[in-house]
Parts: structure tokens; sequence; C-alpha cells
């Protein structure tokens, strides 16, 4: 470990990044293929190792390094940093043990891919943008990799682009990010100049000025304004790239993406990124009580909406995907309240055991590859004979996630209703509420999907000669199913993560408010023997088809159609009608003049007929009118 | 030596054009090796001048200067701040990267390669003159051989024929012309010593009406070649009928003179005019950016969406310009250099696409990435660069742009905002229509990738716009010095006068650190002198 700490920190996020640029030789010259994993593990173990040299102790002071990268008039210098403090060190660690983890994995699922030393350059491009991101001290790093993680999702959810509906996801996915990144950027604009400088410190000393009273001058806003308006610019960056209501329509259809990618990316890092950034800047988002609203609003409606759609999928990913846009609304629930840490140890539980959910999804899919639609669970079901440790993995994973004790999920959970439950905003209220709601239809669809795979008998002739993943697929299964098992109980004992993250200051532990804790485990479980009792037996008509609101929640509550019909083809129809407008005024205008030119011109050769008497007369009357307005102003003169 | 660097690279691809000339049509090779050691002469002495371009001095270095005719205070006078030798050297690589593309041209290549060096010498004369009269001259000759290279050379496409987009470029370019040639009589017959030097001229006091209208004349003209809303309507039709390396230059470079002239005549010479103005600017740059890219969005031909593109993108130089601030011309010249490459970049993609698929509607195409990956790559960087994704060249020069235009304007930086988010929808679709979903073997029997030459060609301009997007301090710092040491003298006076202490005023950056900080030194002193 000494000789990792040795290297320079700034390798930390640069390793991977250097071996995507080697997997990208590979892949272009086509040599070597099988090298690409190697390559991409050895850079990710050595970002690893350099992050475990770098612990924050208690009290000690972050290792930080800083790489001037421009500076720009007005004496702003833009500094690359990496900056591991306790908040980071934890996202970094993450980080790591899940890249290394789907690398590892991704050998044995991409084994037949001919574009394999592609897939392993985005994903190491990822990596880097993500430590990069995570390492960030400003502003302005923090926007240039938020951007880079969003490309690199874009390249692999469009990784099989010869699909028409991957390309067409990973499409939908990078701009639709990009209406929340355009808000994130002004929403940066605008604390730089209030600020005057990127760094997280100075902006939230700044903001922190301004809500005592202090005077910004800031274009365009009132004071009071800015602090209710920059904050929410920034969250809506978070609404983009953590995809939270309505902007989270772009997730599930990530789901086109190799299932390895949405396990690292679209479960357990980038879509956290929005957490990490508002937890990481808190203070900012504290400082009106509107914001706060706002953000355990979004999440409210975001968790409760997603759950419920959840429930009725039948591809297996959709239902993770939907699954991970709830669990992403919880924590903002918690970063609502102000628990800065329950949003976090949320992060970390919810990336372990959704993490280990899409592999063994992937595990599935990979077992079902022959079948015409490999995620469908109604082709699925008696797998868990055939796949025992995907089955036993993935039955840990679902509940976790369904918050029975003692898995992490329930132990990160109570910590959110905790924080709803303390907070003084009323409405917090409004977040426990539906955050116990959730907590039931959790149960429920995370069991639900388990039944559907696993138990009973096969659905289809695919499903009948399913087997086992390759060594490579079963080990990270196994790893996180572990950490899924006992990372709650163990960050959640003597208050180890609060601690950690305080910086070794040792907080008064949160007092236990046993008929919550009650009520949690009642929604759990109640949830939990619902989708058991309702999926024991094997059914010709899924049942879910009968609940009430059905209709509602199959059809996505209509917000991809209002998006699909109202905001893409209004777009597109604008496009046609200023390209047809441009075309025929614009451009008409123009020839117009040209064709009045051409049409005097015309007119003004008719005159030179050739007839002296003709000219004579011109020339006669010329000099009348001189002759007569020399008189005028000359006699006006006098 | 140094001081031959600018005349070699204007005169090295001139001289190349005529030895063309002399060459049998039949010597195939003969005439483009002859063009391509024409453009690539050029490339050495480009960097060398941003080698050497000493920015501890900062001002106009490499001077040659010397009376051509004495009476009309007429002088041969070229010289070179951070801002030319970084156009320079855009152009050397540009009309490399074009001759490149034009390696397989079957019909009349030698006077079409002769016609395009002739062109380029005159844009590198425009960037490096400093007497009027012959940056009008050079302006002309980088704008006429247009009307032939597109009218001989082109295609015709929806309804529109070649010969009528040609004269429609020319006319508009021609009318802009006029509007110049007046500022530039106006600014000759105002100074009392009469002479065309601009280092003359830019210690003439114009009063504050002259350099209002003057410069109106020089923003209308030089405008139209920058792709000003309402009069950027030559450029889709222009430069959807060019030839590929024509369009790579058109747009690449020529619009750029637009700007050039706009900054270098209008913001610098007359700075009071440029005040009265910027507002009428940034309005109309926001449109730009805005239309140009709704516009591209509603497009169904390829080289209408990269010329539409481009009026969007020249928006964005224009937003940065009128600014006025260091930190958006700073962003306009990054972005002029940015989309240069990309635009380049992208017309050599879509000649190489056009001539294997031919057809240039985006519609029938499907798959193409997996016969042509290079130029899927290659294309897809560009496509990167043109909506701002950070590690690209277009990241910067745009923040630096919007942040520039926040500080004067910041309603208006936000509208034009959106149209990152527009560019993004454009260029995706773009880039799914072309190369990704099903290839058709039935459509296209045969479509091969990239041969050697144009494989070089555009992945060292796709290599350009990462690594400046990795590394753009080089480039901004050369911009910023040649910004702030080139002003007028009376500007300079006036902002060590006003003691301009706020830093996002227009005038605090033209103090060099060193003197803004020792005046407020002075000014603190006085301060407390009156406390006292």
């Amino acid at each position: 470990m000494n000789a990792l700490g040795a290297l320079p920190l700034w390798l930390l996020p640069l390793a991977p990044m250097i071996a995507a640029a080697l997997c990208a030789v590979l892949a272009i010259t086509g040599r070597m293929r099988a090298a690409a994993p190697f390559i991409t593990l050895i850079a990710t173990l050595i970002s690893a190792g350099i992050t475990a040299a770098h612990f924050p102790a208690a009290g000690a002071v972050p290792a930080s390094a800083h790489y001037a990268w421009l500076s720009i008039p007005h004496g702003v210098t833009i500094a690359l940093s990496v900056h591991i403090d306790a908040m980071a060190w934890m996202m970094l660690a993450v980080v790591c043990l899940v890249s290394t983890l789907v690398q590892i994995y991704s050998t044995g699922y991409m084994k037949t891919e001919p574009a394999y030393a592609r897939y392993f350059a985005c994903l190491s491009l990822f990596t880097s943008s993500m430590l990069g991101l995570v390492l960030a001290d400003n502003l302005f790093q923090l926007y240039v990799c938020w951007e880079l993680v969003g490309i690199c999702s874009y390249l692999l959810i469009g990784f099989w682009w010869s699909k028409k509906s991957a390309s067409d996801a990973a499409k939908k996915a990078f701009i639709v990010t990009r209406f929340g990144d355009v808000g994130f950027f002004l929403g940066v604009l605008l604390m730089v100049s209030a600020a005057g400088s990127f760094q997280f410190t100075e902006v939230q000393h700044a903001v922190t000025a301004a809500a005592g009273g202090q005077a910004l001058s800031i274009p365009l806003l009132s004071t009071q304004a800015f602090l209710i308006v920059a904050p929410l610019l920034l969250f809506c960056g978070a609404i983009g790239k953590s995809a939270q209501f309505p902007l989270h329509v772009w997730l599930p259809d990530a789901m086109e993406g190799p299932t390895p990618v949405s396990a690292l990316i679209h479960a357990a890092t980038m879509v956290a990124a929005g957490v990490y950034m508002v937890a990481r800047l808190l203070p900012i988002f504290q400082a009106s009580v509107v914001v706060q609203d706002v953000i355990i609003l979004v999440g409210s409606i975001t968790a409760l909406i997603a759950a419920t759609i959840a429930m009725v999928q039948t591809d297996i990913k959709k239902v993770m995907a939907y699954s991970t846009i709830s669990q992403l609304g919880y924590m903002f629930i918690a970063l609502g309240c102000g628990s800065r840490d329950a949003g976090l140890f949320h992060l970390v539980t919810h990336a372990m055991f959704k993490a280990l959910l899409f592999l063994t999804a992937g595990s599935v899919i990979h077992a079902m590859h022959h079948a015409a639609n490999p995620n469908d669970m109604s082709g699925m079901g008696g797998l868990g004979k055939k796949m025992r440790i995907t089955s036993a993995t993935c039955l840990i994973g679902a509940l976790a996630l369904a918050g029975i004790p003692p898995l992490s999920g329930f132990w990160s959970k109570d910590a959110i209703l905790g924080a709803a439950l303390a907070s003084p905003n009323p409405m917090a209220k409004v977040g426990l509420i539906v955050a116990l709601i959730v907590a039931a239809l959790t149960a429920f669809y995370s069991i639900r999907m388990w039944m559907l795979t696993f138990s009973g008998e096969s659905r289809s002739e695919t499903a009948a000669h399913a087997h086992e993943g390759p060594v490579v697929m079963t080990t990270p299964l196994a790893i996180l199913a572990l950490f899924s098992l006992g990372i709650g109980w163990f960050l959640h004992s003597g208050e180890r993560f609060t601690t950690f993250l305080n910086g070794g200051a040792e907080g008064a532990p949160e007092p236990v408010v046993l008929w919550l804790v009650a009520l949690a485990i009642a929604c759990g479980v109640g949830g939990a023997l619902l989708g058991w009792s309702m999926y024991r037996t094997p059914k010709a008509v899924d049942p879910i088809t009968k609940v009430p609101g059905y209709t509602l929640f199959a059809n996505l509550w209509f917000i991809d159609a209002f998006w699909g019909s109202v905001a893409a083809a209004g777009a597109l129809a604008l496009g046609r009608g200023i390209a047809w407008f441009d075309r025929k005024f614009i451009d008409g205008a123009m020839d117009a003049i040209g064709h009045a030119c051409g049409w005097s011109g015309d007119r003004l050769r008719r005159t030179a007929t050739g007839q002296a008497q003709m000219y004579t007369t011109v020339v006669m009357a010329c000099l009348l009118i001189i002759a007569l307005a020399m008189a005028i102003t000359q006699g006006g003169g006098r | 030596m140094n001081e031959w660097l600018l005349t070699i690279t204007i005169l090295a691809p001139m001289l190349a054009a005529v030895i063309l000339l002399l060459i049998p049509e039949k010597q195939g090779l003969a005439i483009r090796l002859v063009a391509l050691a024409g453009a690539a002469i050029t490339l050495p002495p480009a960097i060398l001048l941003c080698l050497n371009y000493d920015r501890a001095k900062g001002g106009y270095q490499f001077v040659q200067d010397f009376a051509w005719v004495p009476t009309l205070g007429i002088r041969y006078h070229v010289a070179a701040d951070g801002i030319s030798v970084v156009l320079i050297l855009l152009t050397a690589v540009l009309i490399t990267g074009g001759v490149f593309a034009s390696w397989t041209r079957p019909d009349r290549t030698k006077e079409f390669l002769s016609l395009l060096l002739l062109l380029v010498g005159g844009v590198f004369g425009v960037f490096a003159a400093r007497d009027l009269f012959f940056l009008f001259l050079f302006y002309e000759i980088a704008v006429l051989p247009m009307y032939l290279l597109i009218g001989v050379w082109g295609t015709s496409s929806q309804g529109r024929t070649k010969e009528y987009s040609a004269m429609k470029l020319t006319l508009m370019l021609m009318a802009g012309s006029a509007f110049i040639l007046v500022a530039i009589l106006g600014m000759y017959s105002y100074s009392t010593v009469h002479t065309f030097d601009m280092d003359a001229l830019a210690r003439t006091k114009f009063d504050a009406g002259f350099q209002h209208w003057a410069f109106f004349a020089v923003y209308v003209g030089f405008g139209i070649l920058a792709g000003i809303f309402p009069l950027h309507t030559w450029s889709p039709d222009g430069h959807a009928s060019a030839p590929t390396a024509v369009s790579m230059l058109h747009a690449g470079v020529l619009m750029k003179l637009g700007a050039y002239g706009v900054l270098r005549l209008g913001i610098q010479m007359l700075p009071q005019g440029a005040q009265d103005w910027s507002f009428v600017m940034a309005c109309i740059a926001t449109i730009n950016v805005l239309y140009g890219a709704i516009s591209a969005m509603g497009q169904t031909d390829l080289k209408y969406i990269i010329a539409y593109s481009s009026v969007s993108h020249m928006g964005m130089v224009m937003l940065g310009l009128a600014s006025l601030n260091p930190v958006g011309i700073n962003g306009a010249v990054m972005q002029m250099v940015s989309h240069g490459v990309m635009t380049g970049l992208f017309f050599a993609c879509v000649g190489l696409i056009y001539e294997r698929a031919h057809t240039r509607i985006v519609a029938k195409m499907g798959g193409f990435a997996t016969k042509m990956p290079i130029v899927a790559v290659c294309m897809t960087v560009g496509g990167l660069a043109s909506f701002g994704l950070p590690a690209t060249s277009g990241f910067i020069a745009e923040f630096l742009c919007f942040y520039g235009m926040w500080l004067r304007y910041p309603a208006l930086a936000l509208i034009a905002i959106l149209g990152i988010v527009v560019t993004a929808v454009y260029v995706l679709r773009m880039m799914q229509k072309i190369f990704f979903g099903q290839f058709n073997p039935e459509d296209y029997h045969e479509l091969p990738d990239a041969r050697t030459t144009e494989r070089v060609a555009i992945s060292v301009l796709a290599c350009c716009l990462i690594g400046i997007g990795l590394y753009p301090k080089p480039f901004v710092d050369l911009i910023d010095i040649g910004w702030r040491t080139t002003q007028r003298p009376d500007v300079i006076e006036q902002a060590r006068r006003q003691h301009v202490a706020d830093a996002t005023h227009p005038l605090a950056a033209l103090l060099t650190p060193s003197v803004h900080a020792a005046n407020s030194e002075t000014n603190n002193d006085r301060n407390r002198g009156l406390t006292r």
C-alpha cells in the first residue's frame, strides 16, 4: 500500500484515462483485443490502491493536489484538483469497488462481443471521468466531469448501435440530461459571479454570507431571489443526471446498454452523481426553505411514481431501472430534509445491492440469450434450480432492496425515515409518508421480480435449458452479496458512517424512534409477503394486471407519451417551421432584392431608346428642375 | 528571419498557384505535389509565428513595413499579434487538410487547386495586414475566387443550381465589401495625415458620431461574411453547393475573416462605436445562435445541416465579440479556431460520405459506421466539439463566450445558452441517422472507408479538436496577450485614468496585472490622503 501511496495523486483519475487511450488504440487497430480487460483492470486497481493509501484518518488534513489549467481574464483561475476528503473517499471506494467487479464480470459477459476493446475503452473512460467528478473541489471540474460521464453513458448505452432502439436510447439519454445540464451550467455561472471563484469553499461561503443578510451584486437577481434560483438551477443538473421527475424518462430506455454497464453507470455510480453533488454542496441547498421543499417534493414524486411503475413491468431490467429511479428519489428526500449522512448512507448501500441486482439480471439474460426477448420475465420462471448462485445472490439483493432487517437496505432506509421525522420542515412529513408507502411498494416489486424469475416452473424452452455463468461472473455476485448483507449493519453500528463523514467528530447518536422502525419493518415485510403470496402459485395471467391503477402505471403515468408527442415532436416541427421560414422569407427577401435590381435595370434600359428628341427633352427637364431648386434654396437663403 | 515569416506565408501559396498554371494538365501527380507543397510550406512559418511570438512584449510583432504608394499613404505593412498568429496557424492547418481532401478530384484539378491556393494567400494576407489598402486587397483576393470555385466545380441541389448559389454568395459578399470600402475611405479621409496605415489610424482620434456610423458600416460589411442574421442566407446555399475543400476553407476560415474584420477594424479601431452597437450585436448574435441551430434541426440535406450549424456557431463568435470584454473576446477567437477545425472536419467527412454514397439526404443513410469506421469516429469527435463537450475545443470556447456575455448582458446569455441543447439535438440526430442503425447493403454496393490521404486529414483535424480541448492554455494565453496589448493608446489611457477597480469592467483587463496593481495602490494612497 505504501508503494501506491507514493504515486502522484493525479494518477488516481488519470490511470483509467490512459487505459482508455490504450484500449482505444487496440480497438482501432483491431489487434490484441484480449489485452483490453487487463489494461482496464490494472488501471482501476492502481486507482483503487491510491485511494486506499489515502484513507482520511480522523482529524488529518485531507490529501489534496491542484493543477493549474487555465487562467481567464479577471483573475479567475481554473485549477483541476484531486481532493480526497471523507465524502470523496467514500464515493471513491464505491466507484473503485463496483468498477473493478463490473470489469471482471464483463470479461465473461462480453466475451463473444467483437467490439470487446471498444467496450473496455469506454468503461475506462467512464471510470476516469467519474473519479474526476468525485475528486473535484470546484464547480468547473465538477461540470466538466459531469458532461464527460454523460458522454460515456451515451457511448455505452449506444454500444450496440446497429440496433435502432439502442441508438435511440443513447440519444434520448444524452439530450434529456442535457436539459438538466443547461440549468446546472447557469447555476454555475450564477455561483461564480456571486463568489468570484469556482471553489466549493468560496461558493459556500458566499451563499452563507448572503443567507446571513449580506447583499450580493449578481446580475438580474436580488440576493433573496439568488438564494432560491441558483441552488434550484444546480438541482436541475441533479434532476437530469439522477433521473428525477420529470426528466427520469431516459433511464429506463438506457437499459438498452450492456447489463454490466447498467450496473455500473445506471445504478451504482453515475446516476448517484446528482445525489453526491447535492450532498457535497448541501449548505447551498439549505440556505432557503423553498429549495428544501422542492428537493423533498421532487424526490417524493419520483420515488412514488417510479415505484408504482416498477410494480407492473415485465422486463427484468426495467423493474430495476424504475427501482433505481425510485431509490434515488429516496436519497433526495433525505437530502431535502437536511440529512447529508442519511442520503449518502443510502447511496452506498444502494450502490451495493443495486449493482448486485443488475449483475444477477445480467447472469439471467446471459443464460436466456437464445430467447426472442431475453429480458422478458414472462418467459423465465424456475431459474432458481438451474442457477443457484445467481438465484441466492439475487434474493439477497432483493431483500436488501426491500428493506428487510438486518440487510443493508434496512439500515439506510431507516436512517432516511429518521431524518424525515426529525426535520422541522412541514414538507418533510410528506416525504416521510411517501417514503413509508414506497417502502411497501419496493418490497412488493422486488419479491415479485424474484418470484417471476427464479421460482415456479420454467415458462419457456430457453429457461428450461438455462445454466449458470462462468466463475468470473459468479465471483463478483458473491462479493457484492456479502456487501449487501453486511455493510448496512457495519456502517450503522457505533455510528461509524456519520463519524467518518464528519472527520472523526463523534456526533450524538440519532435517537431511535421505535414506532417508526416497527412501522418500516411492517411495511417492508408486508409488501414482501404480499408479493410472495400473489406469485406463489403460477397463474395464467399476471395478477398485477387486476390491481386498480394498472393502466396508469403500465402507461408510465403518460409522462413518456407527453415528452414524446409534445416535446420531441414539437421541437422537430419548430425546426422544420424555422427552416421553411428561412428559405421562404429571409432568403426570399434576399432574392426579392436581387429581382428588384434586375427589374429596375430592365425598366431603365427601356429609357435608352436612341431618339435624340427624347434625350433633349430629358436634359431640358432636368436643367429646369435644377434651376428651380437653386432658385428656391438660394432665394430662401436671402 | 522573423520579419519574413508573414510575407512567406502570404506569398508561398500564391507562388504555388502561379507555378500550378505552368504545369501541363496531364501531370496529375506533379500538380498535386506542388499544391501540397504550396499549402504545407505555410505550416512551419505558422508554427514558428506561434512559438516565436514574444509574450512578454506583446503587441504587433514580425513587422515588415515599407512604402508602396507614398503619395496615397499606402504601405506594405504586415505584422501579427497573438490573435493573428493563432488564426494563421488555423488557416495553414486547414489548407493542408483541404489539399489532402481534394487529392482525388477528377476534373480540371490544376485550375481548382490554383484558385484554392490563391484564395488562401488572400486569407493569410488579411490576418497579417496592418494597412487598410492591403487588407481590403487581400480580402477581395480571398473572396472572389469563390465565385469560380463554386460556379464551376460545385454541385446543384434542392432545386438550387450551383450557378445561382455562386452568384448569390458573390453578390452578397460584394455588397458587404461596399460597406467595408466606405468605412475604410471614411477613416482615410477623416484622419488628418491621410494614411491607410492602421497603426497611424489607431493614434487618430475619431469623434463619437463618426465612430458610430463607421462601426455600423464595418459591422454590416464584415458581418455578412460572418453570417449575421438576416444576411446569412448566402451561407447554406453556398456551402451546400461548394466542393469539399472549398466548403472546408470557406466555413473554416473565410467566415472567420468576417469576425476578424469586426474585431480588428471595428472593436479595436472604433471602440466608441462598438460600445454604441454592442447591444444590437449581442441581440443579433443570440438570434444567430438559436435560429441557426433550430434551422439545422429542420434540414434533411447533410450539407445544409452543417451549413446552418456554421451560422449558429458563428453566432457564438459574434456573441463573444459583442461582449466587448476580454473574456468574451478570448472566447470568440477560441471559437473561431474551434469552429474552423470542427467545420473543416465536418465538410471533409461529408465530402467523403457523399462521394461514396452519392446522396446527401440523411434519411437515406444508416449504419455507415460498419463500413467507414474512421469517418464515423472523426465525425463524432467533430460533433462532440460542436455541442461544446468538455475535453474538446468547443467547450472552452463556448464557455468563455457565454461567460463574457454573462458579464455584459446576462439575459441574452441565458437565452443563447439554450443553443447548446438544440445543437446536441441536431448533431446527435444526424450522427444516428448516418452512422448508426442497420446498414442496408442493397442501397449501397460499396462504401469503402477513407483513403490514406483523407484519413490523415480528418484524423489530424480530430486530434486538434481534442488536443486544444485538453490543454487550451497556450492558445488562450496568446489570444489574451494579443488583445490586451494591441488596444488603441487612448483606450488604454482612458482605462488608466478611470482606475477601473471593478474587475468585470470591459476596460479593466486592458491594464496588465502589474499596471492594475500599481494603479489600485496609488488609488489607495490617495484615499488614505483624503481621509487624513
